[in-house]
Parts: C-alpha cells; structure tokens; sequence
C-alpha cells in the first residue's frame, strides 16, 4: 500500500471511536424513530398502527408547533446575539492579563457552573421576589408576551462567561505587530478593533455562533424549569413539544415525528450556518 | 519517537478503545436479559430479604415522614421485608412511570390517581386489586375514585378535602361570619378588597391552581346539575363546554374569583402562597388540604378553617368536595404482592391512621379512624364533615386526562394572565382545543 494511503487510513482510524459512538447514540436512534413516527404508538403499550405520513400531515396544522417554533427562534436569537455582544465586549475590556481582570472573569464565569435547574430557580426568585416584590417590576416570567425575554436573561447571564472565555483566548492569539503597525498608521481605536480585532475574532465568532445557535434550538431545561412551558404555553419550546408528547401526552409516534424533523433542521441549520461563517473566515 | 513506533502505538489505543466500546455494548446486552419482566407470584425464598420499592411524588415534608413512620411500623412487624420509598418530582411522574416499565424495571408500587393513569390501566401496568381483604375498610367516598372499568387500582392513604381555608383570625378581627352562599361570600370578598386585602391568595404560576380553584366547586355543582360526564363528554367530544350552562357557570364564578388577583400572583409557585397565607396576607385560600400541615408548619400560631366554596346561593347545594388525593398502586409485574398486601394492611390499621393524621393534618382513609383523640380541631371537623354524608364526592366527576387535561390547566392558566372576564372566549378555546387533541 501506498505510505500516504496508509498514512490515511492512519488518520481516520482516529475517528473512528467518535464515528462509532456518533452511530450508535445519534444515528442508530434517529433512524430507528423514522419508522416510530410511521404509527400512532403511545410510548408505553406494544400495540401500535401503522398510520402513515399522518403525523407528518398534522405537524403542519399543529398551532403548537408554530408557537414552540416561534418561541424557540426567538431565544435563540436573542441569547445568540446576547451572550456574544455581552461576551465580546467584556473579553475586550479586560483581555489583559492582571489580578483584577482575573477575579472579574472568574465572577463572570462563575453562572456557567452552575446546573441549569439552579440558574433557573435563582432567577424565578429574583423575577418574582426582586422584580416584583421589591421594585413594582413585572416579572416577565408570569407574562405572556415577555417569558421568552426573560427565559433569555437567564441564559445571558450564564452563558456570557463561555464566550467571554472563548473570546479572551481568541483577542489574545492576536499579534501585536498589528496595533502597533495600526498606531503607527494614526488609526483610531475603534478602526483597529474593526479592521485588525473583529477580522482576527473570526474564528470565535464561527464557534460561538454555531455553538450558540444549536443549544439555543434545542433549549429545554429553562423553560422546564422556570415556567414548565407558561403561562399557558407561552414559553414552549420545540424540545418541550417532543418530549410532552414523547411522555405526558402518549403520542410518541407524532413526538417523534416532531423530533425527526426538528433533528433534520437543526442539522440543516447548523451546517449552513458554519459553512457560511468558514467562508467568511476565508474571506476576511 | 520513531515515527513508525508511534504509528503502532496509536493504532493499538485506537484498537484498545474500539474494544471498549464494544465491550460497553456487550455489557448492555446482558443488563437487558437479566431485566426481563419477572413473573407474578413468584416470591423469593424465606431466607432472602425482600425489597419493595415504592415510587411516589408526595412533596410534603409531613407526608414523607408519615410514610417513613408507617414503614418503620410495618418492618418491625415483618422482619425480612424492606421497603424503599423513593421520590420523584410530581411533574415529571409520568415520564419517569414510562421510562421504568419501557425499562422493565417497574417499582413494585407506583403512586397516583389511577383514573389520571388510565393509559398505565389500559396498558396492564397496574395490577386489578379488587380482591384484596385491607380495602373492606376503606372509605368508600375515595376508593370509588379507584376504580376503572369496575376493577380497583389503589388503595387511597388519606382523604382530601377542596374548599376555601380561611384565616380565622382574620375574619374575627372583622367580625366576619363564613359565608353560606354565593351572595355571601362574594359580598365577604369585596369587604376585604374594600380595605385593600386582597381575598384570595392565588398560586397561578402553577398551573393546577386554577384546576383546584375551580374542582372545589365544580363537582358539587356538576351533582347538583346532573351533569357528572361533563368533563368526559368535553374530551370525547359528545358535547362542548360552550353550550353547556353548568360549565358556562362554573367558568363565570371562576372569573370572578380569577379578577381579585394581583399581578404577582401570575409568579407565585404553591409553597409561597403557602407561606403567604399562613402569616395572613391573604385571609383565604381555595385550594386542598394539603396545604394545612405546611401552613401550619409556617406559622404555628395561626388557625385556619375550611368551608365549601359557595358556589350557588343555596346554602344545601354548597359540599365539601371530598377527593381521593392519591393512591399506593400495584405493579402488575411485582413479585412480591403477598408483602405488598402486608405493607397495604398495616397501612389500613389505626396505629398508622393515627400516624397519618398526626403528622399530616389529613384525614385517614380508614373508615372508623378517630381523629378525637389527635387533639386537632382542623382534622376533627374534616371527619365531622366527612361523617355527615354533606359532602360531593370527586369519584362520581371524572377529569380529564393525558393531553386533556394539560390542555385544560394551561388554557386557565392563560386566562387567568388575561383576565379580561370573557367566559365565551375561554369556554371556545377549551372546546377548540379539546377538538384538536382528539383529530
């Protein structure tokens, strides 16, 4: 055999572990719930009918659907947005290295720590307790129309330190020669963050932005934990349709469907975004 | 490193994980022949400890420790038997429920209502106990509540009362009398809105407030209607709740309670309100009577009574609604029914009766269980109440289920964010729902 070929088969034998674990705990599932989302099984019982592309049908005259979808675009975006602007600007101002800076990135770090459920209930207390008991404010976890914002605070708030992080190593891999070249140029601060630092962060940007957009579609635990899907069910999002009616509702063959093409979005969503951002990169 | 030397050594790590992963899966495959349903009856010898697990939600500190007690109780008397209680969270019981029988490690004892469970009923998951000898002596107001398809599935620990607590002290310090009809006590509720109390506490941000507010008297009112399939028939779309006038009036009196609300009350989880009501922010509370142990546990100065949430202005037609708050249900595939029936007996004896009502202020489902000697007048009237027969029973006005009635409590719950009194609108949305579970 050729010594680049097995030089190759070398390498990917390295991806193998990953490609195998990939298979069976994503792939394998996935496909086996295609014929799931074929029947009316409850998730419990043996008996299940085969009903066709029925449940596919009624995805699209489900309201529910839309509204969980609405919702979880809506945080997405807002936490997706949020969580990096927050993020980079606070890697910006204190990316040098000093004791200060230090203790403030271990503060603002600090609620990525913690679980979910905990970062949930602290800030249920804080809306209802601080918000509204103290200052008057509406707490906009009990109102419909604002819940998906304050879900998004509370995924802000824990999320900021992990693209501070991801921004702080990115803003310090940067070459000074640049701002130096930059200064001896007489180029304003803000032409050196638009023209050296932003172009530099690319990279970040394509993780945090991908990473970010991927949990923010599938976000469950915050809703579940702070408002269970309300009031009403204002705050449901795509991942709590799945599993209310995987679960609570006994329709997992029309939970799975769900799931099935929420999955095949997601992936859609996810590979276009990081294409795009890649190509970016090149570009810049 | 020679580069072909490293080349060996990182393909035998490969290799070394590829095997564990596939031992991983080997594993798996075996764990599953051994969870293999057992078969029912098939007891262990004399000589082996068994274990029973009991899988319930009981979230009162009170009724944890009642159950510790009466299980210290019973493995006293039953050496070799061991019983282990484990708590799930109630709004997850369902899925957890799925996920153990899917597993084929059902508990031997699950806990609920089993007509809220009729999907596990249907399924044979929960084992037909009609026969067994303890539940000649219970109450038969909740173990009708049991019962599907004229088998029993439970056996119902304690009974519960849904009405309006009230703060005594409160109406004393006014000199207010508990109203006996519906004039009265909206009457009552405008005298404390009069001077900025609101009446009643509200623990809208769960969602089963509404429910309770409304179940407290909707069940009398079904019964005095004659309209007990009210809610089976919405579900199963044979009428709508639109057209329906007891529906319409349960959803205007639930309006009218729904509009002394305070905006933070859409944000208030239960054991708040709970806390709230027991230092008398809020003279009344409609909900059930699980929420007296740990109000009285928050202030154990203050008194609290209960009336029948007066619904109609004849005073005759305003019951108690007395429920079954939920049962200890068996596994069709445990093998340990003989213990289970032990366990169940001792449960049903007034030893553990008292221990029940001591510890959690809720009346015992055994019939003939005093409470005088308790020393607790909250659970005393209960059972005055309970003995006269003045009561409407919840067995005989069956719920809704499943996606139903998730359906149900949530589009109260939106309401009660809008409150904005339009009955038609709520009452048109629930029907619309229901038609859209049932496609």
């Amino acid at each position: 055999m050729h010594k680049r070929t097995l030089s190759r088969l070398v390498d990917l034998s390295f991806l193998l572990p990953v490609l195998l674990l990939f298979a069976v705990v994503v792939a394998l599932p996935f496909l086996e719930g295609i014929p799931l989302s074929l029947t009316n099984w409850d998730g419990m019982n043996a008996g299940r009918d085969y009903v066709g592309m029925k449940n596919y049908v009624n995805l699209l005259s489900d309201k529910h659907l839309w509204s969980a979808a609405k919702n979880t675009v809506v945080f997405t975006v807002i936490t997706l947005v949020g969580s990096n602007l927050l993020g980079l600007g606070v890697a910006v101002l204190i990316s040098r290295t000093g004791r200060l800076n230090n203790i403030v990135r271990t503060l603002i770090f600090m609620p990525f720590c913690l679980s979910m459920l905990l970062q949930s209930y602290i800030w249920k207390y804080i809306f209802s307790d601080v918000f509204y008991g103290t200052f008057g404010w509406t707490n906009p976890l009990a109102t419909t129309h604002l819940v998906m914002l304050g879900l998004s605070i509370i995924c802000i708030w824990a999320d900021t330190g992990y693209c501070m992080v991801i921004y702080i190593a990115a803003l310090q891999g940067i070459p000074r020669d640049y701002y130096e070249a930059a200064d001896i140029e007489g180029c304003s601060p803000w032409r050196k963050f638009t023209a050296i630092t932003l172009p530099m962060l690319a990279p970040a940007f394509t993780t945090n932005i991908t990473v970010y957009l991927g949990w923010g579609m599938k976000v469950f635990d915050y809703p579940m934990a702070a408002t269970a899907g309300g009031p009403g069910r204002s705050s449901e999002t795509i991942a709590m349709l799945i599993y209310n009616n995987l679960f609570g509702y006994f329709k997992a063959g029309y939970g799975q469907a769900i799931a099935i093409v929420f999955t095949v979005v997601i992936f859609l969503v996810s590979a276009l975004t990081a294409f795009l951002l890649r190509r970016r990169e090149i570009e810049l | 490193m020679n580069p072909s030397v490293r080349r060996g050594l990182c393909l035998t790590l490969v290799l070394l994980l590829l095997s564990s992963v596939f031992a991983g899966c080997s594993t798996g495959g075996s764990n599953s022949d051994l969870s293999t349903p057992s078969t029912q009856g098939t007891s262990p010898s004399s000589d082996e400890e068994v274990a029973i697990e009991i899988l319930h939600y009981m979230g009162e500190q009170t009724k944890r420790d009642a159950l510790d007690q009466i299980i210290a109780v019973f493995e006293e008397a039953n050496p070799g038997v061991r019983v282990d209680p484990q708590i799930v969270d109630v709004g997850q019981y369902i899925t957890i429920y799925k996920t153990r029988i899917n597993a084929n490690d059902a508990p031997d004892i699950f806990f609920g209502a089993p007509r809220d469970l009729i999907e596990f009923i249907e399924g044979g998951h929960f084992l037909d106990i009609s026969g067994a000898p303890m539940l000649d002596r219970v109450l038969p107001e909740v173990l009708d509540e049991t019962e599907y398809g004229g088998k029993l599935y439970g056996l119902p620990i304690d009974v519960q009362i849904k009405g309006v607590f009230y703060n005594k002290e409160m109406f004393q310090e006014r000199n207010l009398e508990v109203p006996a009809t519906r004039d009265e006590f909206l009457a009552l509720c405008e005298a404390f809105d009069a001077e900025g109390i609101l009446p009643l506490i509200h623990a809208y941000n769960f969602s089963y407030a509404q429910y309770q507010e409304i179940d407290s008297y909707m069940v009398a009112m079904a019964l005095a209607r004659g309209e007990e399939d009210l809610l089976t028939d919405s579900q199963a779309g044979i009428r709508d709740l639109a057209g329906n006038a007891t529906a319409r009036e349960a959803m205007e009196f639930f309006a009218r309670l729904v509009s002394w609300q305070d905006p933070g009350d859409l944000g208030m989880d239960q054991p708040t309100a709970i806390q709230n009501f027991a230092v008398g922010r809020r003279p009344m509370f409609i909900n059930g009577g699980w929420i007296i142990s740990d109000a009285s546990a928050a202030n154990p100065e203050a008194e609290f009574g209960v009336f029948p949430t007066p619904w109609s202005n004849n005073p005759d037609e305003n019951k108690l609604c007395v429920a079954l708050d939920d049962a200890f249900i068996v596994s069709a595939t445990t093998n340990h029914l003989n213990e289970i029936y032990a366990l169940f007996d001792t449960m049903m004896t007034d030893e553990c009766a008292d221990i029940w009502m001591r510890e959690t202020r809720i009346l015992s489902s055994l019939k003939g269980a005093s409470a005088a000697d308790l020393g607790d007048p909250f659970v005393q009237m209960v059972q005055e109440i309970v003995s006269s027969g003045d009561i409407a029973a919840k067995a005989l006005l069956t719920d809704y289920t499943a996606e139903y009635i998730d359906a149900y409590t949530n589009i109260l719950q939106s309401y009660c964010v809008r409150n904005d009194g339009d009955v038609d609108a709520l009452l048109r949305e629930l029907d619309e729902e229901m038609a859209r579970i049932r496609q």
